[in-house]
Protein backbone atom coordinates (compact mmCIF):
# COMPACT_ATOMS: atom_id res chain seq x y z
CA UNK A 1 0.00 0.00 0.00
CA UNK A 2 1.54 3.28 -0.98
CA UNK A 3 1.58 6.50 0.88
CA UNK A 4 -1.88 7.93 0.46
CA UNK A 5 -0.86 11.43 1.42
CA UNK A 6 -0.72 13.58 -1.64
CA UNK A 7 0.58 17.00 -2.46
CA UNK A 8 -2.08 19.69 -2.67
CA UNK A 9 -2.78 20.55 -6.27
CA UNK A 10 -0.62 23.29 -7.67
CA UNK A 11 -2.32 26.64 -8.01
CA UNK A 12 -3.02 28.12 -11.41
CA UNK A 13 -0.36 30.73 -10.79
CA UNK A 14 2.25 28.07 -10.09
CA UNK A 15 1.28 26.10 -13.17
CA UNK A 16 1.30 29.17 -15.39
CA UNK A 17 4.75 30.09 -14.14
CA UNK A 18 5.97 26.57 -14.83
CA UNK A 19 4.40 26.67 -18.26
CA UNK A 20 6.07 29.99 -19.00
CA UNK A 21 9.35 28.29 -18.22
CA UNK A 22 8.54 25.69 -20.86
CA UNK A 23 6.78 22.94 -18.95
CA UNK A 24 4.36 21.09 -21.17
CA UNK A 25 3.24 19.08 -18.16
CA UNK A 26 2.04 22.31 -16.61
CA UNK A 27 0.20 23.14 -19.80
CA UNK A 28 -1.44 19.71 -19.72
CA UNK A 29 -2.46 20.20 -16.09
CA UNK A 30 -3.99 23.56 -16.94
CA UNK A 31 -5.81 21.94 -19.84
CA UNK A 32 -7.25 19.28 -17.56
CA UNK A 33 -8.40 21.91 -15.12
CA UNK A 34 -9.88 24.48 -17.50
CA UNK A 35 -10.62 22.90 -20.88
CA UNK A 36 -14.01 21.44 -19.91
CA UNK A 37 -15.37 24.87 -18.97
CA UNK A 38 -13.83 26.55 -21.99
CA UNK A 39 -15.30 23.92 -24.28
CA UNK A 40 -18.69 24.21 -22.61
CA UNK A 41 -18.64 27.98 -22.99
CA UNK A 42 -17.67 27.80 -26.65
CA UNK A 43 -20.22 25.09 -27.37
CA UNK A 44 -22.94 27.03 -25.59
CA UNK A 45 -22.19 30.12 -27.65
CA UNK A 46 -21.65 28.51 -31.02
CA UNK A 47 -23.68 25.31 -30.89
CA UNK A 48 -20.97 23.73 -33.03
CA UNK A 49 -18.62 21.12 -31.61
CA UNK A 50 -16.02 21.69 -34.32
CA UNK A 51 -15.88 25.41 -33.68
CA UNK A 52 -15.82 24.82 -29.93
CA UNK A 53 -12.79 22.58 -30.35
CA UNK A 54 -11.06 25.23 -32.44
CA UNK A 55 -11.75 27.76 -29.72
CA UNK A 56 -10.25 25.49 -27.08
CA UNK A 57 -7.09 25.13 -29.14
CA UNK A 58 -6.84 28.87 -29.70
CA UNK A 59 -7.37 29.65 -26.03
CA UNK A 60 -4.57 27.36 -24.93
CA UNK A 61 -2.29 28.67 -27.65
CA UNK A 62 -2.98 32.17 -26.35
CA UNK A 63 -2.31 31.04 -22.81
CA UNK A 64 0.99 29.51 -23.85
CA UNK A 65 2.07 32.53 -25.87
CA UNK A 66 1.00 35.14 -23.33
CA UNK A 67 1.61 33.36 -20.04
CA UNK A 68 3.58 36.30 -18.68
CA UNK A 69 0.53 38.51 -18.91
CA UNK A 70 -1.43 36.49 -16.38
CA UNK A 71 -1.50 38.27 -13.03
CA UNK A 72 -3.42 36.41 -10.32
CA UNK A 73 -3.69 39.68 -8.38
CA UNK A 74 -5.91 41.06 -11.12
CA UNK A 75 -8.21 38.12 -11.66
CA UNK A 76 -8.50 34.36 -11.82
CA UNK A 77 -7.11 32.33 -14.67
CA UNK A 78 -10.55 30.84 -15.24
CA UNK A 79 -12.00 34.30 -15.76
CA UNK A 80 -9.19 35.30 -18.11
CA UNK A 81 -9.46 32.14 -20.19
CA UNK A 82 -13.24 32.40 -20.19
CA UNK A 83 -13.02 35.92 -21.55
CA UNK A 84 -10.66 34.84 -24.32
CA UNK A 85 -12.94 31.91 -25.13
CA UNK A 86 -16.01 34.10 -25.39
CA UNK A 87 -14.29 36.56 -27.68
CA UNK A 88 -12.88 33.83 -29.88
CA UNK A 89 -16.24 32.07 -30.09
CA UNK A 90 -18.05 35.25 -31.00
CA UNK A 91 -15.42 36.13 -33.57
CA UNK A 92 -15.82 32.69 -35.05
CA UNK A 93 -19.53 33.13 -35.30
CA UNK A 94 -19.14 36.45 -37.01
CA UNK A 95 -16.43 35.25 -39.32
CA UNK A 96 -18.47 32.24 -40.29
CA UNK A 97 -21.60 34.31 -40.72
CA UNK A 98 -23.53 31.67 -38.88
CA UNK A 99 -26.10 34.18 -37.80
CA UNK A 100 -27.13 37.62 -38.92
CA UNK A 101 -25.29 40.36 -37.15
CA UNK A 102 -27.15 42.22 -34.46
CA UNK A 103 -25.74 45.44 -35.80
CA UNK A 104 -28.27 48.09 -36.68
CA UNK A 105 -27.10 51.10 -38.57
CA UNK A 106 -30.34 52.88 -37.81
CA UNK A 107 -30.73 55.70 -35.35
CA UNK A 108 -31.24 55.25 -31.61
CA UNK A 109 -28.62 52.66 -31.00
CA UNK A 110 -29.42 51.50 -27.54
CA UNK A 111 -28.75 47.87 -28.38
CA UNK A 112 -26.90 45.92 -25.77
CA UNK A 113 -23.45 44.86 -26.86
CA UNK A 114 -23.70 42.04 -29.34
CA UNK A 115 -21.55 39.80 -27.19
CA UNK A 116 -23.87 40.23 -24.23
CA UNK A 117 -26.93 39.57 -26.35
CA UNK A 118 -25.33 36.48 -27.77
CA UNK A 119 -24.43 35.20 -24.34
CA UNK A 120 -27.91 35.84 -23.07
CA UNK A 121 -29.48 34.06 -26.00
CA UNK A 122 -27.11 31.16 -25.62
CA UNK A 123 -27.88 30.88 -21.93
CA UNK A 124 -31.57 30.63 -22.70
CA UNK A 125 -31.07 27.69 -25.01
CA UNK A 126 -28.33 26.09 -22.99
CA UNK A 127 -29.01 22.58 -21.86
CA UNK A 128 -26.86 23.26 -18.85
CA UNK A 129 -28.19 26.69 -18.06
CA UNK A 130 -28.47 25.83 -14.42
CA UNK A 131 -24.73 25.30 -14.34
CA UNK A 132 -24.22 28.86 -15.35
CA UNK A 133 -26.09 30.17 -12.34
CA UNK A 134 -24.64 33.35 -10.88
CA UNK A 135 -24.20 31.72 -7.46
CA UNK A 136 -20.38 31.65 -7.12
CA UNK A 137 -20.40 28.52 -4.98
CA UNK A 138 -22.60 26.70 -7.46
CA UNK A 139 -20.44 27.89 -10.32
CA UNK A 140 -17.34 26.67 -8.54
CA UNK A 141 -18.93 23.28 -7.92
CA UNK A 142 -20.03 23.07 -11.53
CA UNK A 143 -16.55 23.94 -12.70
CA UNK A 144 -15.04 21.36 -10.40
CA UNK A 145 -17.57 18.77 -11.53
CA UNK A 146 -16.82 19.43 -15.19
CA UNK A 147 -13.11 19.00 -14.64
CA UNK A 148 -13.62 15.87 -12.55
CA UNK A 149 -15.99 14.32 -15.07
CA UNK A 150 -13.60 15.11 -17.90
CA UNK A 151 -10.76 13.50 -15.98
CA UNK A 152 -12.89 10.45 -15.25
CA UNK A 153 -13.82 10.18 -18.91
CA UNK A 154 -10.20 10.26 -19.91
CA UNK A 155 -9.28 7.63 -17.34
CA UNK A 156 -12.12 5.17 -17.92
CA UNK A 157 -11.82 2.18 -20.26
CA UNK A 158 -12.48 3.08 -23.88
CA UNK A 159 -15.63 0.92 -24.25
CA UNK A 160 -17.25 2.51 -21.22
CA UNK A 161 -16.37 6.01 -22.35
CA UNK A 162 -17.75 5.26 -25.78
CA UNK A 163 -21.13 4.11 -24.56
CA UNK A 164 -21.62 6.86 -21.99
CA UNK A 165 -20.81 9.56 -24.53
CA UNK A 166 -23.07 8.04 -27.14
CA UNK A 167 -25.83 7.92 -24.55
CA UNK A 168 -25.46 11.42 -23.16
CA UNK A 169 -23.82 13.43 -25.91
CA UNK A 170 -25.44 11.84 -28.93
CA UNK A 171 -28.56 10.85 -26.99
CA UNK A 172 -28.70 7.37 -28.49
CA UNK A 173 -30.78 4.64 -26.90
CA UNK A 174 -29.18 1.42 -25.72
CA UNK A 175 -30.42 -0.39 -28.81
CA UNK A 176 -29.08 2.33 -31.07
CA UNK A 177 -25.69 2.19 -29.38
CA UNK A 178 -25.63 -1.57 -29.80
CA UNK A 179 -26.42 -1.20 -33.47
CA UNK A 180 -23.88 1.59 -33.92
CA UNK A 181 -21.05 -0.30 -32.27
CA UNK A 182 -22.04 -3.79 -33.29
CA UNK A 183 -22.04 -4.98 -29.70
CA UNK A 184 -24.60 -7.25 -28.02
CA UNK A 185 -27.26 -5.24 -26.24
CA UNK A 186 -26.37 -6.86 -22.92
CA UNK A 187 -22.76 -5.72 -23.27
CA UNK A 188 -23.87 -2.18 -23.98
CA UNK A 189 -26.09 -2.19 -20.90
CA UNK A 190 -23.38 -3.53 -18.64
CA UNK A 191 -20.82 -1.00 -19.84
CA UNK A 192 -23.31 1.81 -19.60
CA UNK A 193 -24.11 0.96 -16.00
CA UNK A 194 -20.45 0.77 -15.08
CA UNK A 195 -19.72 4.10 -16.69
CA UNK A 196 -22.73 5.68 -15.03
CA UNK A 197 -21.63 4.40 -11.65
CA UNK A 198 -18.19 5.92 -12.15
CA UNK A 199 -19.76 9.23 -13.03
CA UNK A 200 -21.99 9.14 -9.96
CA UNK A 201 -19.02 8.53 -7.70
CA UNK A 202 -17.29 11.54 -9.24
CA UNK A 203 -20.39 13.64 -8.62
CA UNK A 204 -20.55 12.35 -5.06
CA UNK A 205 -17.01 13.61 -4.48
CA UNK A 206 -18.09 17.09 -5.54
CA UNK A 207 -21.68 17.35 -4.36
CA UNK A 208 -21.86 14.83 -1.55
CA UNK A 209 -23.13 11.31 -0.96
CA UNK A 210 -26.65 12.07 -2.13
CA UNK A 211 -25.32 11.58 -5.65
CA UNK A 212 -23.91 8.13 -4.94
CA UNK A 213 -25.83 4.88 -5.43
CA UNK A 214 -27.89 3.77 -2.45
CA UNK A 215 -26.22 0.90 -0.68
CA UNK A 216 -27.84 -2.41 -1.45
CA UNK A 217 -28.75 -5.09 1.04
CA UNK A 218 -25.91 -7.44 1.91
CA UNK A 219 -27.71 -10.40 0.44
CA UNK A 220 -28.27 -8.58 -2.78
CA UNK A 221 -25.89 -9.61 -5.52
CA UNK A 222 -26.56 -6.43 -7.40
CA UNK A 223 -24.05 -5.55 -10.07
CA UNK A 224 -24.02 -2.05 -8.57
CA UNK A 225 -20.82 -3.09 -6.83
CA UNK A 226 -18.84 -1.57 -9.60
CA UNK A 227 -15.51 -1.69 -7.93
CA UNK A 228 -15.76 -5.44 -8.04
CA UNK A 229 -15.06 -7.61 -11.01
CA UNK A 230 -18.56 -7.95 -12.33
CA UNK A 231 -18.58 -9.85 -15.54
CA UNK A 232 -20.00 -8.60 -18.77
CA UNK A 233 -23.10 -9.87 -20.44
CA UNK B 1 -34.64 -13.41 -9.59
CA UNK B 2 -33.76 -10.43 -7.47
CA UNK B 3 -36.26 -7.58 -7.47
CA UNK B 4 -33.79 -5.00 -6.16
CA UNK B 5 -31.24 -5.90 -8.78
CA UNK B 6 -33.72 -5.90 -11.61
CA UNK B 7 -35.31 -2.65 -10.49
CA UNK B 8 -31.99 -0.90 -10.21
CA UNK B 9 -30.82 -2.10 -13.56
CA UNK B 10 -34.01 -0.80 -15.09
CA UNK B 11 -33.66 2.50 -13.24
CA UNK B 12 -30.05 3.05 -14.27
CA UNK B 13 -30.65 2.23 -17.89
CA UNK B 14 -33.70 4.47 -17.94
CA UNK B 15 -31.73 7.30 -16.33
CA UNK B 16 -29.25 7.59 -19.18
CA UNK B 17 -31.99 8.19 -21.74
CA UNK B 18 -33.63 11.61 -21.91
CA UNK B 19 -36.92 11.35 -20.03
CA UNK B 20 -36.27 7.70 -19.41
CA UNK B 21 -37.09 7.75 -15.71
CA UNK B 22 -40.37 9.54 -16.39
CA UNK B 23 -41.33 6.91 -18.93
CA UNK B 24 -40.38 4.12 -16.56
CA UNK B 25 -42.32 5.68 -13.71
CA UNK B 26 -45.38 5.93 -15.92
CA UNK B 27 -45.46 2.15 -15.92
CA UNK B 28 -46.72 1.92 -19.45
CA UNK B 29 -44.96 -1.31 -20.31
CA UNK B 30 -45.06 -4.66 -18.55
CA UNK B 31 -41.44 -4.28 -17.41
CA UNK B 32 -42.06 -0.73 -16.22
CA UNK B 33 -45.16 -1.83 -14.33
CA UNK B 34 -43.13 -4.42 -12.44
CA UNK B 35 -40.56 -1.79 -11.48
CA UNK B 36 -43.25 0.67 -10.39
CA UNK B 37 -44.84 -2.00 -8.24
CA UNK B 38 -41.48 -2.72 -6.66
CA UNK B 39 -40.81 0.95 -5.99
CA UNK B 40 -44.13 1.27 -4.18
CA UNK B 41 -42.90 -1.07 -1.50
CA UNK B 42 -39.16 -0.42 -1.50
CA UNK B 43 -37.94 2.86 0.04
CA UNK B 44 -34.33 2.05 -0.84
CA UNK B 45 -35.02 1.71 -4.56
CA UNK B 46 -37.27 4.76 -4.43
CA UNK B 47 -34.39 6.71 -2.92
CA UNK B 48 -32.11 5.29 -5.60
CA UNK B 49 -34.42 6.66 -8.27
CA UNK B 50 -34.35 10.08 -6.60
CA UNK B 51 -30.57 10.01 -6.54
CA UNK B 52 -30.43 8.98 -10.16
CA UNK B 53 -32.62 11.96 -11.02
CA UNK B 54 -30.29 14.31 -9.16
CA UNK B 55 -27.23 12.80 -10.73
CA UNK B 56 -28.76 12.94 -14.18
CA UNK B 57 -29.65 16.60 -13.78
CA UNK B 58 -25.98 17.36 -13.15
CA UNK B 59 -24.47 14.80 -15.46
CA UNK B 60 -26.47 15.40 -18.61
CA UNK B 61 -25.36 18.99 -19.31
CA UNK B 62 -21.79 18.20 -18.34
CA UNK B 63 -21.49 15.17 -20.58
CA UNK B 64 -23.41 16.86 -23.36
CA UNK B 65 -20.79 19.59 -23.49
CA UNK B 66 -17.78 17.49 -22.53
CA UNK B 67 -14.86 17.86 -24.91
CA UNK B 68 -13.77 14.90 -26.95
CA UNK B 69 -11.05 13.22 -24.84
CA UNK B 70 -8.85 13.16 -27.95
CA UNK B 71 -8.96 16.96 -28.05
CA UNK B 72 -6.46 17.06 -25.21
CA UNK B 73 -3.64 15.55 -27.22
CA UNK B 74 -4.61 17.52 -30.32
CA UNK B 75 -4.48 20.76 -28.36
CA UNK B 76 -1.15 20.01 -26.74
CA UNK B 77 0.26 19.06 -30.13
CA UNK B 78 -1.14 22.23 -31.68
CA UNK B 79 0.46 24.41 -29.02
CA UNK B 80 3.70 22.48 -29.29
CA UNK B 81 3.79 23.01 -33.03
CA UNK B 82 2.69 26.62 -33.26
CA UNK B 83 3.36 28.26 -29.90
CA UNK B 84 6.25 30.55 -29.13
CA UNK B 85 9.45 28.72 -28.22
CA UNK B 86 9.90 28.30 -24.50
CA UNK B 87 12.42 26.63 -22.27
CA UNK B 88 11.56 23.02 -22.95
CA UNK B 89 12.79 21.32 -26.05
CA UNK B 90 10.46 21.62 -28.98
CA UNK B 91 9.07 18.81 -31.02
CA UNK B 92 9.50 19.29 -34.76
CA UNK B 93 6.20 19.99 -36.43
CA UNK B 94 6.70 16.98 -38.65
CA UNK B 95 6.31 14.77 -35.59
CA UNK B 96 3.13 16.39 -34.44
CA UNK B 97 0.02 14.32 -35.00
CA UNK B 98 -2.58 15.69 -37.33
CA UNK B 99 -4.49 18.52 -35.75
CA UNK B 100 -8.07 18.89 -36.85
CA UNK B 101 -8.47 22.59 -37.13
CA UNK B 102 -9.12 25.10 -39.79
CA UNK B 103 -6.13 26.61 -41.52
CA UNK B 104 -7.42 29.89 -42.87
CA UNK B 105 -4.15 31.05 -44.30
CA UNK B 106 -3.52 28.09 -46.52
CA UNK B 107 -5.43 29.57 -49.38
CA UNK B 108 -4.81 33.17 -48.43
CA UNK B 109 -1.68 33.70 -50.47
CA UNK B 110 -3.50 33.38 -53.75
CA UNK B 111 -6.27 35.59 -52.46
CA UNK B 112 -3.79 38.17 -51.17
CA UNK B 113 -2.13 38.46 -54.54
CA UNK B 114 -5.48 39.03 -56.18
CA UNK B 115 -6.42 41.60 -53.56
CA UNK B 116 -3.25 43.58 -54.05
CA UNK B 117 -3.76 43.67 -57.79
CA UNK B 118 -7.37 44.65 -57.39
CA UNK B 119 -6.71 47.37 -54.84
CA UNK B 120 -3.80 48.83 -56.73
CA UNK B 121 -5.98 48.90 -59.78
CA UNK B 122 -8.48 51.01 -57.90
CA UNK B 123 -11.22 48.44 -58.03
CA UNK B 124 -12.66 46.61 -55.09
CA UNK B 125 -12.79 42.96 -55.93
CA UNK B 126 -13.24 41.48 -52.50
CA UNK B 127 -16.34 39.74 -51.38
CA UNK B 128 -15.04 37.09 -49.07
CA UNK B 129 -17.30 34.52 -47.60
CA UNK B 130 -16.49 33.19 -44.21
CA UNK B 131 -12.99 31.79 -44.56
CA UNK B 132 -13.31 28.07 -44.60
CA UNK B 133 -10.13 26.19 -43.90
CA UNK B 134 -11.51 23.18 -45.62
CA UNK B 135 -11.52 24.99 -48.91
CA UNK B 136 -8.49 24.75 -51.12
CA UNK B 137 -7.11 27.94 -52.67
CA UNK B 138 -8.80 27.46 -56.00
CA UNK B 139 -12.18 26.84 -54.44
CA UNK B 140 -11.80 29.79 -52.09
CA UNK B 141 -10.79 32.15 -54.88
CA UNK B 142 -13.67 30.99 -57.01
CA UNK B 143 -15.98 31.63 -54.08
CA UNK B 144 -14.59 35.14 -53.65
CA UNK B 145 -15.03 35.92 -57.30
CA UNK B 146 -18.60 34.70 -57.43
CA UNK B 147 -19.60 36.54 -54.28
CA UNK B 148 -17.95 39.75 -55.45
CA UNK B 149 -19.83 39.57 -58.70
CA UNK B 150 -23.08 38.98 -56.86
CA UNK B 151 -22.50 41.93 -54.54
CA UNK B 152 -21.84 44.32 -57.37
CA UNK B 153 -24.87 42.96 -59.17
CA UNK B 154 -27.05 43.82 -56.19
CA UNK B 155 -27.25 47.34 -57.59
CA UNK B 156 -27.23 49.13 -54.25
CA UNK B 157 -23.68 48.55 -53.09
CA UNK B 158 -21.93 51.50 -51.48
CA UNK B 159 -18.22 52.05 -51.03
CA UNK B 160 -16.38 53.66 -48.12
CA UNK B 161 -12.76 54.69 -48.44
CA UNK B 162 -10.78 53.98 -45.29
CA UNK B 163 -7.73 56.11 -44.58
CA UNK B 164 -4.98 56.08 -42.00
CA UNK B 165 -1.29 56.79 -41.77
CA UNK B 166 0.63 57.18 -45.03
CA UNK B 167 0.88 53.88 -46.80
CA UNK B 168 -2.24 52.49 -45.16
CA UNK B 169 -5.60 52.32 -46.86
CA UNK B 170 -8.67 50.26 -47.28
CA UNK B 171 -12.11 49.96 -48.70
CA UNK B 172 -15.41 48.90 -47.26
CA UNK B 173 -18.24 47.87 -49.48
CA UNK B 174 -21.75 47.17 -48.28
CA UNK B 175 -25.03 46.24 -49.82
CA UNK B 176 -28.33 46.77 -47.97
CA UNK B 177 -30.21 44.38 -50.20
CA UNK B 178 -27.60 41.65 -49.80
CA UNK B 179 -27.11 42.40 -46.11
CA UNK B 180 -23.41 41.94 -46.52
CA UNK B 181 -20.35 43.98 -45.77
CA UNK B 182 -16.77 43.49 -46.87
CA UNK B 183 -13.73 45.27 -45.52
CA UNK B 184 -10.28 45.06 -47.05
CA UNK B 185 -7.10 46.92 -46.22
CA UNK B 186 -3.49 47.11 -47.28
CA UNK B 187 -0.37 48.56 -45.75
CA UNK B 188 -1.29 47.61 -42.20
CA UNK B 189 1.47 45.08 -41.92
CA UNK B 190 1.36 41.75 -40.21
CA UNK B 191 -0.27 42.16 -36.80
CA UNK B 192 2.16 41.62 -33.91
CA UNK B 193 1.93 38.21 -32.30
CA UNK B 194 -1.00 38.18 -29.92
CA UNK B 195 -2.80 40.98 -31.76
CA UNK B 196 -5.24 41.16 -34.62
CA UNK B 197 -7.02 43.66 -36.79
CA UNK B 198 -10.70 44.12 -36.10
CA UNK B 199 -13.17 46.10 -38.11
CA UNK B 200 -16.06 48.01 -36.58
CA UNK B 201 -18.92 50.37 -37.18
CA UNK B 202 -19.63 53.41 -35.02
CA UNK B 203 -23.17 54.73 -34.88
CA UNK B 204 -24.14 57.68 -32.71
CA UNK B 205 -20.87 57.36 -30.86
CA UNK B 206 -21.36 53.67 -30.08
CA UNK B 207 -18.76 51.39 -31.60
CA UNK B 208 -19.89 47.93 -32.64
CA UNK B 209 -17.31 45.29 -33.41
CA UNK B 210 -17.83 43.40 -36.64
CA UNK B 211 -15.12 40.82 -36.27
CA UNK B 212 -11.49 39.90 -36.51
CA UNK B 213 -9.96 40.30 -39.92
CA UNK B 214 -8.15 37.62 -41.79
CA UNK B 215 -4.79 38.63 -43.12
CA UNK B 216 -2.10 37.40 -45.43
CA UNK B 217 1.02 39.27 -46.29
CA UNK B 218 0.08 42.92 -46.59
CA UNK B 219 -3.65 42.42 -46.90
CA UNK B 220 -6.33 42.16 -44.23
CA UNK B 221 -10.00 41.54 -44.89
CA UNK B 222 -13.30 40.69 -43.30
CA UNK B 223 -16.73 39.86 -44.66
CA UNK B 224 -19.99 39.01 -43.02
CA UNK B 225 -23.72 39.51 -42.78
CA UNK B 226 -24.83 42.86 -41.44
CA UNK B 227 -28.35 44.23 -41.14
CA UNK B 228 -28.08 47.41 -43.20
CA UNK B 229 -30.99 49.82 -43.65
CA UNK B 230 -31.77 50.97 -47.16
CA UNK B 231 -31.10 54.54 -46.09
CA UNK B 232 -27.95 54.72 -44.03
CA UNK B 233 -28.10 57.58 -41.54
CA UNK B 234 -25.39 60.22 -41.65
CA UNK B 235 -22.58 60.15 -39.18
CA UNK B 236 -21.87 56.44 -39.35
CA UNK B 237 -18.12 55.84 -39.11
CA UNK B 238 -16.40 52.69 -40.24
CA UNK B 239 -12.95 51.63 -39.18
CA UNK B 240 -10.27 49.10 -38.39
CA UNK B 241 -8.33 48.81 -35.14
CA UNK B 242 -5.36 46.82 -33.99
CA UNK B 243 -6.50 44.94 -30.90
CA UNK B 244 -4.80 42.56 -28.55
CA UNK B 245 -6.36 39.13 -28.95
CA UNK B 246 -8.91 38.35 -26.30
CA UNK B 247 -8.87 41.91 -25.02
CA UNK B 248 -12.23 43.66 -24.89
CA UNK B 249 -10.77 47.17 -25.27
CA UNK B 250 -11.02 49.34 -28.38
CA UNK B 251 -7.40 48.93 -29.37
CA UNK B 252 -5.59 51.35 -31.67
CA UNK B 253 -7.54 52.78 -34.57
CA UNK B 254 -5.58 52.40 -37.80
CA UNK B 255 -8.21 53.18 -40.45
CA UNK B 256 -11.44 55.15 -40.51
CA UNK B 257 -13.87 56.41 -43.13
CA UNK B 258 -17.46 57.32 -43.77
CA UNK B 259 -19.84 57.58 -46.67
Amino acid sequence: MGDERSEPPATDAVLVAAMAAGSEDALAALYDRHAPNIHATALRLTGDRGVAEDVVQEVFLTLWNRAEQFDPAIGSLAAWLGSIARHRAIDRLRAASRRPRLVSLGAGLDDEPAADALERAAARRSVGASLGAPDPAAALDASEARAAIAAALTAMPDPEREVILLAYRDELSQSEIAARLGWPLGTVKTRTRRALARMRLVLADVYGPSMAPVAVEPADDSPLALHGSGGEA
Amino acid sequence: MNEHRDAREALELAAVEPGGLDRLEAGDTAEAAVVVAHLAGCPACLEEMARLRRADAMLRPILFSAPDPALRERTLAFVRATGVPRGASRVPASRVPAVRRRAPFGWAAALAAALVVGLLGGALIVRVAAPDGNADPAVAFDQVTRETTALIASGDSREVVLTGDPGMGGTLILSPSAGRMVVSATGLGTPPRGSEYRCWVEVNGTRIALGAMWWAGDVAWWAGDVAIPAVIPPGVVYGVSLVEEGAPGPGTVVLTGSL
